[in-house]
């Protein structure tokens, strides 16, 4: 088969079969499980094939151009680190899915379900292989997506809604715009969205280091990476994920979705590191991620809470892994964080499923409520000690191996760094194995050793079918396997997969004993002091529920909660400010914005003018027009009654009427008179119809600022007038004298205004005509339409 | 003259206005219902022309260059003409027992005229004709169901504000002519250093920035936008954000880019601060709203802000993604509004009294109810959202993109955390559709609110998924501001 449409059908396949399967229920009920997970088996078995390729050290890379003016295309790029995660969601999925089929109650919504799941296994797929960043953006939001929906699956549950809710803003919402921010930064620097065109070239990684936006980009790709892998203080969303059914968790929560993070960081990894900012973000973050979330765990007393927190804990040692490898073989850390990425989702997973299965059979999670159930349950118990000793790191299982490789790149970063690093890097690697180991080993004492908890078990405890154990069990068995020789994986996963991150082809030579190392000596020291911590765990959980009691603001949900949780509220506050309803308040701030806007040019204008020059020289008899026009002003404005109040203003328009006669303006004084005339008239007629006086009492503080209002306007208005008679703007050539030297010449009237009006303007006059016309047949209408309703 | 033939898109709306209302006179109401047909006619007929004028690369001046044709105007015509479309079939249902069917198509096609208008003016009084004549038809559709109280008064609003933001315009533009000397736009644009230079053209700029904001809904003008689409018949919001909104763009990119690009790297500032407060405001407000129309002219507030973003950046693949953002928010939010229409025609069905119908109590369940409504509101509601595969989508990308590689880092970063506050809402408001319970049973969608809203859908999908001859246009619109 062409291998590129294997890629594409692995990516698609299960995208198309989750738009039938709803259909399919129909059909085949509850046993939809099969056949989705037949879905998943077939994507692994289409990865399977084109696994030679990749071990082999070659990539497909195949794209067709989608939007090229703005540099999107739709491509696939597959080499040994995208194969290896590829490899994980299928591989897992189609297990997760088998084993739902007895999980689930067939009571379930089970289309529902396996439809979100085939979902989230698609973008899944869809995300490694991206070849664009783009593209990798639109399935990393949709793998969010089909976590959101997955997590609230029950959709009842308060609590399931609120895990999901959190996960989507925290994921989708912040890291996921984060990270698209961070692309288009990338974008920017380097002009392009094609990931093997930035990972081939060397000039554009040196461009990218020493760019002014480096540290933006590194910083809002790693917010995005660190939000998905739950680091940092991001990792507040992982336990309330656990919300979701347990095989969910599972898959996503634990081996896959949560991996996204690891991945991108190992993506970039090639043009960000080796430089300081990426040694502290990175490996920073991760050392102590690990160690908060690993003391967190002790705390849980709910199972998978406690699982939730060590996945946290474990992706930190990832995550702190892909920081080391600054200055030194870069090699060393990639290597490690690459195999501890694969083993960790072979036991954890594992876990998972066992909690799954105690829960199932035995009704409960808490841990104060389980116990000795390992004479019930024997192969249950064989599966999760060999799930739990891998993860504290025991040999000869696959934990072991990696958490040594873990060691010897902790103290080789350390040596590098030099003091105080070479023994602070180190001692926290040994503190996060101790912790690691404490908790590992309570799951297995708390759930199976020990004393039968009668009291809250039910009566009959058992294994569970084959189809539930077996999917743990192929898990299981892979960790062993991989423990005991190391080289299967390393040759045909790992190595092309840390070739896919270093870019150049690698050996790594991995064996269950390596001599006496100082890793094996740290690793004596972490099983020792864990076994103490383990005597002590009692007693520092209840210290750390006393702490929160006393401190409950000590706490990262808190503030989630606080800025989140009463969004809406708090956006009701503000809207309440903005939303008030009276038109007035509505043409408030535009009319300050015209004064403002007049105002300011004006003072401007002030300071860099000459003075204005004023001419008070007025005859007598035209000052008494003025001083009465002032008057009748100000009578308008405060005779609380309409008609006095009218014939007030009408006084005011004769007396400007006046001033154009003083002016020699004999035309426009006529205008004036008439016009004023007829207002008046029409003002009277109305007025008789209404009450003759306000009733309504303005209020004072309201009467006040319309004064303002009003005189702000009014000044602005004088300012503008003053400055324009002194004619600061240059005036362009007046249009008055096309009218004086053609009035005679074309028309031959002498009366400019009139000539204007019927010859120069004379359509618009007689457009004027016509407006006035349909205006009154207008009124007609609606007059005698008036009277006919009577 | 035998360029007059070039607006041959407006001169067979005009007539079509025309045979309506006349037709309209002889006809029995239950016979009205042809009246629907023959606008959507007209407007396909002139749909296809402005297509094909478009697709000619036809440019042409005319009326002594007051008129011009050119890929902006022909884009901008056909986004008008494409709401038109979607609101006018929409109508064929809204409309149907109602007297005055007439003279709703004959000001629906009025309006659209003036925008189309407005969308060829190169010269300031064109443009403000066009802009007056669109305004004063909707003000009256906005009240077209005059027994209504709340109709009334967002058409009061609506109206009062309109006419005080038009005196600004005037304002504005009388001060423009006389600090340039010429009303024609190029001719400003050969003279801009004259209105740059001079203190009193701020007032012209900001006054014209009043005038074209109130349209486009930019905060502090923003204010009627909520009570009006609120207020309004449910098709006429759709008309009111699709296109009326984008004729304030379409007038505000051909007069104030000009001014902007011969003004100073403080200006741009300026319009950076109202970009990021109209989209901060009104997503903010947008999240406590329980009425899904508000909600939507909300939202319609903060994608003016995205939208405005295109001023700051002035590049041309920013000013493309402006155009394609407006193409693309036409047909989303007209997408949305016409399926809100829908609901409320549902839950009239049931209760002929009812108040509020488009409270967010009423879409509960509503996948259950009208599953293909559902649906393509949840696509518009994601579209707006930006979320990929949708118009939504490509157009903030090319927007936000072009935002960053201009160096306005922080412009985008702060979009792109509005866009994540808007997903809030909107998943709200699908969160009712599809996650809540409901009584009542199923309800067939009526023919043509399905056609328009199916009709938006496809649109919607298909800009999101080929956007490619999307982009074209819009940026060969984009290049002829910029020469």
């Amino acid at each position: 088969m062409n291998l590129p449409v294997a890629v594409v059908l692995a990516i698609f396949l299960p995208f198309f079969f989750a738009i039938l399967v709803p259909y399919l229920e129909r059909i085949v009920k509850h046993n939809i499980g099969w056949f989705s997970a037949l879905i998943g088996l077939i994507s692994f078995l289409l990865l399977v094939l084109i696994s030679p390729e990749i071990i082999r050290g070659e990539v497909i890379h195949y794209s067709v151009s989608w939007i090229p003016s703005v540099g999107v295309d739709f491509g696939i790029y597959v080499d040994g680190l995208s194969l290896l995660i590829a490899f994980l969601a299928s591989g897992i999925g189609f297990l997760i899915m088998a084993y739902s089929t007895e999980y689930m109650s067939h009571r379930e919504d089970l289309a529902r379900y396996y439809q979100y799941i085939l979902l989230f296994m698609g973008s899944m797929i869809g995300m490694v292989f991206a070849s664009n960043t783009i593209q990798l953006f639109i399935f990393w939001e949709l793998t969010s997506i089909t976590s959101f929906l997955l997590i609230g699956f029950w959709r009842n549950k308060p609590q399931s809604v609120y895990g999901a809710k959190k996960s989507l803003i925290l994921t989708a919402g912040f890291g996921g715009l984060a990270l698209l921010t961070g692309i288009l930064l990338l974008r920017a620097i380097t002009g392009t969205f094609d990931i093997p065109t930035i990972l081939a070239d060397e000039s554009l990684k040196v461009l990218i280091k020493e760019h002014d936006l480096f540290l933006g980009t590194l910083f809002l790709i790693f917010i995005g990476a660190a939000a998905k892998s739950a680091q940092g203080p991001f990792y507040i969303w992982l336990p309330n994920a656990m919300e979701a059914p347990t095989p969910v968790s599972a898959f996503l929560h634990s081996a896959t979705m949560v991996k996204a993070g690891l991945y991108l960081i190992g993506r970039v990894h090639p043009i960000f590191s080796g430089t300081e900012a990426w040694l502290i973000m990175v490996a920073g973050t991760g050392l102590v991620t690990m160690v908060v979330a690993g003391f967190l765990a002790l705390r849980q007393t709910d199972i998978k809470g406690l699982l939730a927190y060590s996945t946290i804990s474990q992706l930190a040692y990832i995550m702190a892994m892909y920081g080391y490898t600054t200055y030194q073989d870069p090699s060393l850390g990639v290597v490690a964080a690459t195999y501890h990425l694969l083993n960790h989702a072979t036991f954890k997973a594992t876990l998972f499923l066992i909690v799954g299965i105690v829960a199932h059979e035995a009704a409960t999670r808490d841990i104060k409520k389980l116990g000795g159930l390992r004479k019930e349950m024997p192969i249950t118990f064989v599966i999760a000690t060999i799930g739990a000793l891998s993860m504290a790191g025991v040999p000869p299982l696959n934990g072991f191996l990696s958490k040594e490789m873990f060691y010897e790149a902790s103290v080789d970063i350390g040596a590098s760094l030099g003091q105080p690093y070479n023994l602070l890097i180190p001692m926290i690697a040994v503190i996060a194995g101790v912790l690691t180991f404490a908790y590992s080993i309570k799951i297995i004492d708390g759930i199976f050793l020990g004393k039968r908890n009668d009291e809250h078990l039910p009566k009959k405890v058992h294994d569970p079918s084959i189809i539930m154990l077996g999917p743990a069990a192929i898990l299981a068995f892979i960790v062993v396997l991989f423990g005991i020789f190391p080289s299967i994986p390393m040759s045909f996963i790992i190595e092309p997969a840390v070739s896919g991150i270093i870019l150049e082809d690698i050996s790594i030579y991995a064996s269950l004993w390596h001599g006496f190392t100082v890793e094996l000596l740290m690793t004596v020291v972490t099983f020792g002091l864990g076994i103490i911590i383990y005597k002590k765990y009692d007693a520092i959980a209840n210290w750390q529920d006393e702490f929160n009691k006393k401190h409950p603001t000590f706490s990262l949900n808190y503030y989630y909660d606080e800025i989140f949780g009463n969004a809406t509220e708090n956006a009701k506050k503000i809207s309440l400010k903005f939303q008030v309803g009276p038109i007035r308040a509505y043409l408030f701030p535009i009319v300050l914005i015209a004064i403002l806007s007049v105002l300011f040019p004006i003072i401007i204008l002030s300071v860099e003018l000459t003075p204005i020059t004023f001419n008070f020289e007025t005859p007598p008899y035209e000052l008494i027009v003025f001083i009465l026009i002032i008057t009748t002003a100000v009578m308008a404005a405060i005779i609380p009654s309409y008609l006095p109040a009218v014939i007030a203003v009408s006084a005011l328009g004769f007396l400007i009427g006046i001033v154009f006669i003083f002016l020699l303006a004999p035309d426009l004084a006529i205008t004036q008179i008439l016009a004023e005339t007829l207002t008046t008239i029409i003002f009277v007629l109305v007025i008789s119809k209404v009450p003759q006086t306000f009733k309504e009492k303005i209020p004072r503080n309201i009467l006040y600022r319309d004064i303002l209002i009003s005189l702000t306007v009014a000044s602005t208005v004088f300012l503008i007038m003053l400055y324009a008679t002194q004619g600061i703007i240059e005036p362009f050539e007046s249009v008055s004298h096309y009218f004086l030297e053609k009035s005679i010449l074309l028309t031959g009237g002498h009366n400019i205004v009139n000539v204007i009006l019927v010859d120069f303007r004379s359509l618009d006059t007689l457009g004027e005509i016509v407006v006035i016309f349909l205006a009154a047949l207008g009124v007609y209408n609606l007059l005698h339409s008036r009277g006919e309703r009577k | 003259m035998e360029d007059i033939l070039l607006l041959a898109p407006e001169i067979i709306l005009a007539v079509t206005a025309l045979v309506v209302l006349v037709a309209g006179l002889y006809l029995k109401t239950e016979h009205k219902v042809a009246l629907g047909f023959i606008s959507v006619a007209g407007i396909i007929m002139a749909i296809a022309l402005t297509m094909s004028i478009m697709l000619a690369k036809t440019s042409a001046s005319m009326f002594y260059d007051t008129m011009v044709i050119d890929p902006l105007s022909q884009v901008f015509k056909l986004v008008f003409l494409s709401v038109a479309l979607l609101v006018s079939i929409a109508s064929v249902k809204y409309v149907s027992e109602d007297r005055n069917t007439e003279e709703f198509f004959a000001l629906l096609l009025l309006a659209i005229i003036g925008m189309m208008v407005v969308s060829s003016s190169n010269d300031l009084i064109t443009l403000f004709l066009g802009f007056e004549l669109a305004g004063l038809a909707t003000y009256a559709l906005v009240g077209f169901e005059k027994k209504n109280i709340k109709v009334l008064e967002a058409s009061m609003k609506y109206f009062i504000i309109g006419a005080v933001s038009s005196a600004f315009l005037l304002f504005g533009m009388s001060y423009v002519y006389g600090m340039t000397g010429t009303t024609n736009i190029p001719g400003i644009a050969a003279n801009a250093h004259l209105l740059v230079d001079n203190p009193i053209g701020i007032v012209a700029i900001v006054m014209l920035i009043a005038g074209f904001g109130y349209k486009m809904s930019l905060v502090p003008f923003h204010m009627w936008a909520p009570d009006t689409y609120q207020g309004a018949p449910s098709v006429i919001s759709a008309l009111l954000a699709g296109a009326s909104k984008k004729m304030g763009f379409i007038a505000a990119f051909k007069v104030i880019i000009v001014a902007l690009i011969a003004l100073n790297a403080e200006w741009q500032t300026i319009f950076a601060v109202l970009a990021v407060i109209t989209m901060t405001l009104g997503n903010v407000v947008a999240l406590s709203q329980d009425s899904v129309k508000r909600m939507l002219a909300y939202s319609s507030v903060a994608q003016a802000g995205y939208i405005s973003m295109a001023f700051v950046v002035l590049t041309p693949t920013a000013l493309a993604g402006g155009i394609l953002y407006i193409l693309s928010h036409a047909f989303m939010k007209a997408g949305a509004f016409i399926a809100v229409a829908i609901v409320g025609f549902m839950i009239l069905v049931g209760n002929k009294d009812a108040r509020d119908t488009d409270h967010i109590d009423n879409f509960r369940g509503l996948s259950k109810r009208m599953p293909i409504t559902a649906f393509a509101l949840m696509v518009f509601l994601l579209a707006l959202a930006g979320i990929p595969a949708t118009a939504g989508f490509v157009s903030k990308f090319v927007l936000f993109s072009s935002t960053i590689e201009a160096g306005l880092v922080w412009l985008a970063v702060i979009a792109i955390l509005n866009s994540a506050i808007s997903l809030f809402y909107y998943a709200r408001v699908i969160k009712y559709m599809y996650f809540m319970p409901t009584e009542g049973g199923r309800i067939t969608e009526p023919a043509p609110y399905a056609i328009a809203m199916i009709l938006a859908l496809v649109a919607v999908l298909v800009i999101g998924i080929w956007p490619e001859p999307f982009i074209y246009w819009a940026s060969e619109a984009a290049n002829v501001l910029l020469i």
